[in-house]
């Protein structure tokens, strides 16, 4: 365990910005308690200063995780966010994505948000920004990338794909391996 | 066991109701109305209705007889002094409970009050009416309101239960008596209900001897009495009462060794070869002396009948049947045969049960809370969906979790801002009820020595929105020097599993004496860890909770007891769980602290979940004092040999050289530096 | 008959190859090279300096010429080629001088001690022969002793004394010490310099870099014996503990140099202001859009104008 460098923590922060932009100053800046990014084995965790403080006593190899896991690096350097931090981003979303509930179960079996399951968005989503996927009673199920902007969903048909799938919770079934 | 079909019940899931509780469930306020009033007039009413039942019962399959009626049936045999009605509502005790919730439905139950299995189907067809109702009107209020109108339909539905079963082995006249006087007992709520359920099963003794003894006079008064209502009852029963009073020899030594030879007795021999042994064992008294044959004799057939037939190991089967009298063995062996129910947590980190409970039954799952003692438990009794599965599921609202696993943490009762450590926690289902209960604050240590099943310990953490987990993987024993200063620590041992046979059954067969020597061993090296990692000056905690999933006394109330002896600053107190039996303090010649009464057992037979066992210590501050070194090393030698040592004097002034030297040499194997022998204070030594 | 036309073309051809200057100019064939070491005169030189140029350089050339042609030819199949003579003109070193070696051993003790450098010569003079012989080498003097058809043996000489040997043993011996002491002196030069590091650590770059220098990154080469595990990089991190604080401070001003990178923030920026511009523009030209909502206000305006002036 130790903490992020400065290339590291700019990954990092990329990623995160894409989906909750300024609201990244809360997670860093908390009112109720420090918190901190912490990298272990290749991984980021975002834990309380109190909590990490006391992991500090577990030795490298029997420390599996602590706080919340946000995502991983990849050998060459790259930040793949998890579904793991979808608690806090769903807290921070900037854009917001609803997906009818005959489309939850696709979208949970990691297939993108077609148009026909699409409930509600945010206004005046740009393309390609990072969202996150609810379903229609608020449950965070996933986030995922826009593909066009809300004004051209409009005149895309009904099986275009609106939200390139990123994460989604179906994730903590079908990669319970390899995601920690 | 394929060749126990026939003796399971049609069902298992809407059977499952219970532990214990009032399912506070479907509210059909004209029917509970009904009932209440029914349960009003009962007295007037059963008089009057007393003969019928009677006529009922010789006929046997009429669906006709009512509510009232049964509990006229059973509040008369109660008047007639537990006279020995051999009557099937005595027997199943532990699935009395079951049929709760069902009578809570309709009154079509009732019906079949006497009904065997025949009967089942169309039991199952007004379940799920019942089921489908529910699901529309299922009201997760604040699940205390209703509990003082329950209670009546619930003694019926018990009654109701009790005929359901058709081969059931330990009809016992005493058992009957026993019920219907619980009946009684049951208080306004759920919960005492509970206690006194288990209260009653505690004196069971005592009443049985009582009724041993009235069953005697009557016998001298009306002869054959007991024969000629059985066969009242049922031709089948009224065989087996034949066949017990005269019929039936136990088969010697020689015999069973020709028997086994030969490849086994037939299972239908075996069964009945059984209810014999059950019989005549209950009332051993009366009975006994007349077969010539000592009681033990007729255990050991009871017992190797038991292990061929429900397929255990010898050596296991003996060890369970020990635990309890000898028809509660058999019920006990039975409810292994049944799966418990399904259970869920919700996860109040994340959403509330009413909110869940609605979002699971717009899903098609039926559901209903667990019971009074939780307030996040909900039990699930069929689905259109696989529940591990569902995208509240996934979202992390619930948690897949035995009821019986709830007991620890509830004993544990965490408080927010502490530093809590589940020492073997995975698949999460404690430590996530842990993080729950802290509110997200604090921190949970999360510890499991196995790698791989780490992983899905994480998973779960993570599913469920824990943040202030910390997941090691340590064996547990390693605990104090990794961390210490707990302020609350949770050891749910690691058990030889006696307690879940229902859910796996290779425990059966593939537990040895060794593994249980084994097991225990460890258990008692983690007790001590546990008790050793806590913070004695902790403001607000200092509480260790030793659970496991194992009913055996060497793994539960022995381990206790050694951790008792070995660390003087421990005590035990009151799990907090308002429910489950005492512990033993006494077994099998131990004989164990007075205080191990605090500790809690559950049955599967009796609290409708996983056979478990909780405990629930304080540890405090170490009080430094001459007598505490050597009580040391005396306890080394009280624990092997378990023996009471109050009364052996010591020589202090002769032993004092030797304890020295002794203390010498622990220090030295600890690794600390030892002061040569001549200096007479050692450094460690307080005067 | 007037030969004086006949002179005076004779002179005027002859001016062509003469060239007559107070200071002859110096000629070096060798570089084929004039120079000219004679003052400039002013006088013609401000009147056209390019003529005055001109008529130097020509002068040069024809010196040059006449010189090169003077030297002696060879044939060749392309004409007759002219053999330079070697250069008289000294140039510039174009390197620095070599540093002076540092001092012998001897060299330095002879120099405390004063004393001074004797050349021998090579050659001796060798009484018997009455002639001078080579000191050392072929039929050197040094050689004499092992040469000799009889010598003396002293009287305690062992059994297989051989004066022969003894003497060239003790000559090579002598050669031995001496490029011992000669390679001793080269070490000692050698080492004095700091530039001996600096190699050193050049070359173990070198042998670094090539050993991953492969597709595998070296990892499959064959190990030489008691070759050493390459030293990778140490990196340094930040202690796991440090204060809140100074962490919080690190990450918001990373955060702070993020937000100033112009990416695909841009797109969107006018979400981070308090007002989303975009979006109150759609809304007050009920989604026209921004020309349609001036093109509305400047037709009011000129309404409102009009309705006043009535």
């Amino acid at each position: 365990m130790r903490p992020l460098t400065e290339e590291e923590s700019k990954a990092v922060f990329e990623k995160l910005a894409n989906y909750i932009g300024k609201n990244l100053v809360h997670l860093i800046d908390r009112p109720d308690e420090p918190y901190c990014f912490r990298l272990h084995k290749d991984r980021v965790y975002y834990v309380s200063e109190s909590s990490m403080r006391l992991g500090v006593s577990v030795a490298r190899p029997s420390l599996i995780s602590l706080g919340t896991c946000f995502g991983k690096f990849s050998k060459s350097g790259k930040f793949k966010l998890h579904v793991t931090s979808l608690d806090y981003l769903a807290q921070y979303a900037k854009y917001k994505v609803w997906i009818k509930p005959n489309g939850e179960m696709s979208f949970l079996y990691g297939n993108h948000v077609l148009k026909n399951h699409l409930g509600r968005i945010t206004e005046d989503t740009p393309e390609h920004q990072g969202v996150v996927v609810y379903s229609m009673n608020d449950v965070p199920l996933g986030f995922g990338v826009t593909s066009r902007s809300t004004v051209d969903t409009r005149k895309l048909d009904p099986t275009a794909i609106i939200v390139f799938h990123q994460a989604d919770v179906g994730e903590y079934l079908r990669d319970e391996d390899t995601l920690f | 066991m394929g060749r126990r079909a026939k003796n399971k019940q049609g069902d298992p899931a809407p059977l499952v109701e219970s532990n214990g509780i009032a399912p506070s469930a479907p509210k059909k306020h004209g029917k509970r109305k009904a009932d209440t009033d029914a349960q009003s007039k009962r007295p007037a009413k059963k008089l009057k209705e007393a003969p019928k039942v009677k006529a009922d019962k010789r006929k046997a399959e009429e669906p006709t007889s009512t509510v009232k009626a049964k509990n006229a049936v059973t509040w008369d045999d109660v008047q007639d002094g537990g006279s020995g009605s051999e009557g099937w509502e005595g027997i199943e005790d532990g699935n009395i409970l079951r049929a709760q919730a069902k009578s809570l439905f309709d009154d079509s139950d009732e019906d079949e009050a006497h009904g065997f299995v025949g009967d089942l189907d169309e039991y199952e067809l007004d379940e799920s009416d019942n089921f489908h109702d529910s699901t529309m009107e299922l009201d997760l209020g604040p699940d205390e309101a209703d509990e003082p109108e329950l209670e009546t339909s619930k003694l019926r539905s018990k009654r109701s239960k009790q005929a359901e079963r058709p081969t059931k082995i330990i009809p016992t006249g005493s058992d009957a008596s026993t019920n219907s006087e619980d009946s009684e007992d049951d208080g306004p709520i759920n919960m005492e209900n509970m206690e006194a359920r288990s209260r009653a099963l505690d004196a069971r003794a005592a009443r049985e001897a009582e009724l041993d003894i009235e069953e005697l006079r009557r016998a001298a008064m009306e002869g054959d009495d007991d024969e000629e209502f059985d066969g009242a009852n049922d031709m089948e029963e009224d065989e087996v009462a034949e066949a017990d009073g005269d019929g039936f020899v136990l088969p010697t030594a020689a015999e069973r060794e020709a028997e086994k030879a030969a490849g086994g007795p037939e299972v239908h021999i075996v069964q009945q070869r059984m209810q014999h042994c059950v019989r005549i064992l209950g009332q051993w008294k009366k009975r006994g002396a007349k077969t010539g044959r000592k009681r033990s004799e007729y255990i050991d057939q009871l017992v190797s009948d038991i292990a061929s037939y429900y397929g255990y190991n010898e050596f296991l089967a003996e060890k369970l049947f020990q635990l309890f009298s000898v028809p509660e063995a058999i019920e006990f062996f039975e409810a292994n045969e049944v799966p418990r129910p399904v259970t869920i947590r919700t996860n109040t980190l994340r959403t509330r049960r009413r909110d869940l409970a609605q979002a699971l039954i717009n899903r098609g799952v039926n559901l209903e809370p667990i019971g009074k003692w939780t307030n996040v438990g909900l039990q699930v009794f069929e689905s259109s969906v696989p529940i591990g599965a569902t995208p509240e599921y996934l979202a992390g609202q619930y948690m897949l979790q035995a009821a019986s696993s709830f007991l620890p943490v509830i004993a544990l009762s965490p408080q927010p801002h502490e530093r809590v450590l589940d020492m073997a926690s995975a698949p999460g289902g404690k430590t996530t009820h842990i993080a729950a209960l802290l509110q997200n604050t604090g921190v949970v240590f999360a510890n499991d020595a196995n790698k791989t099943r780490v992983k899905s310990l994480t998973a779960n953490v993570h599913r469920l929105g824990c943040k202030n987990v910390v997941v090691c993987s340590y064996d547990g024993r390693e605990f104090p020097k990794v961390m210490g200063g707990f302020d609350r620590v949770l050891l749910d041992a690691p058990c030889s599993g006696t307690g879940v046979i229902s859910k796996d059954a290779s425990v059966k067969v593939n537990k040895s004496e060794r593994d249980f020597s084994l097991l225990s061993h460890l258990q008692k090296q983690l007790i001590l860890c546990a008790i050793d990692s806590v913070n004695p000056n902790s403001k607000t905690g200092g509480y260790v909770v030793y659970s496991t999933c194992s009913v055996t006394v060497d793994e539960n109330e022995a381990v206790v007891d050694y951790a008792l002896k070995k660390r003087p600053n421990v005590r035990l107190v009151d799990t907090g769980l308002e429910f489950g039996r005492e512990g033993f303090t006494s077994y099998r010649g131990k004989k164990f602290h007075e205080t191990v009464r605090l500790t809690r057992r559950f049955y599967p037979h009796v609290h409708n979940m996983d056979g478990f066992f909780v405990s629930k210590f304080k540890v405090e501050k170490r009080v430094k004092h001459q007598k505490k070194d050597e009580e040391e090393g005396e306890n080394e030698a009280e624990v092997a040999t378990a023996g009471d040592t109050e009364d052996v004097a010591f020589d202090d002034e002769a032993d004092k050289q030797y304890l020295e030297e002794g203390k010498r040499m622990r220090m030295k194997a600890k690794g600390f530096r030892v002061p040569p022998k001549l200096d007479q204070q050692p450094a460690a030594t307080a005067p | 008959m007037d030969v004086s036309d006949i002179l005076a073309a004779q002179a005027e051809k002859h001016k062509a190859i003469a060239v007559e200057k107070e200071i002859p100019l110096d000629v070096d064939a060798g570089f084929l090279a004039v120079t000219d070491p004679n003052p400039i005169e002013k006088e013609s030189y401000d009147e056209n300096v390019e003529e005055y140029l001109q008529s130097t350089a020509r002068d040069g050339v024809q010196v040059l010429l006449s010189a090169l042609f003077s030297l002696p030819t060879t044939s060749s199949p392309d004409g007759p080629l002219a053999q330079l003579p070697p250069p008289t003109t000294t140039l510039p070193r174009a390197k620095p001088l070599p540093k002076p070696k540092p001092p012998t051993k001897w060299e330095k003790f002879a120099r405390a001690k004063g004393i001074q450098k004797t050349r021998k010569d090579k050659k001796e003079w060798d009484e018997e022969k009455q002639e001078w012989v080579n000191r050392w080498g072929w039929k050197g003097k040094n050689k004499e002793e092992e040469t000799q058809w009889l010598s003396e043996v002293p009287a305690n000489a062992d059994v297989d004394y051989d004066p022969t040997k003894k003497a060239r043993d003790e000559r090579k011996a002598r050669v031995a010490k001496n490029e011992r002491q000669h390679l001793q002196n080269l070490a000692r030069a050698q080492a004095s310099g700091a530039e001996r590091k600096q190699r050193k650590a050049d070359i173990d770059r070198t042998l670094a870099t090539t050993r991953v220098s492969t597709a595998s990154m070296g990892k499959y080469d064959k190990k030489l014996d008691g070759e050493k595990k390459l030293r990778e990089v140490k990196r340094k991190f930040e202690p796991t503990e440090v204060s809140a604080d100074v962490e919080k401070k690190n990450n918001l001003a990373l955060l702070a140099k993020i937000g100033n990178v112009p990416a695909k923030r841009s797109k969107h920026e006018g979400n981070d202001a308090a007002i989303n511009v975009r979006k109150a523009v759609r809304f007050a030209s009920k989604g026209e859009g921004g020309v349609a909502l001036a093109r509305r206000a400047e037709g009011k305006a000129a309404r409102g104008k009009a309705g006043r002036r009535k």
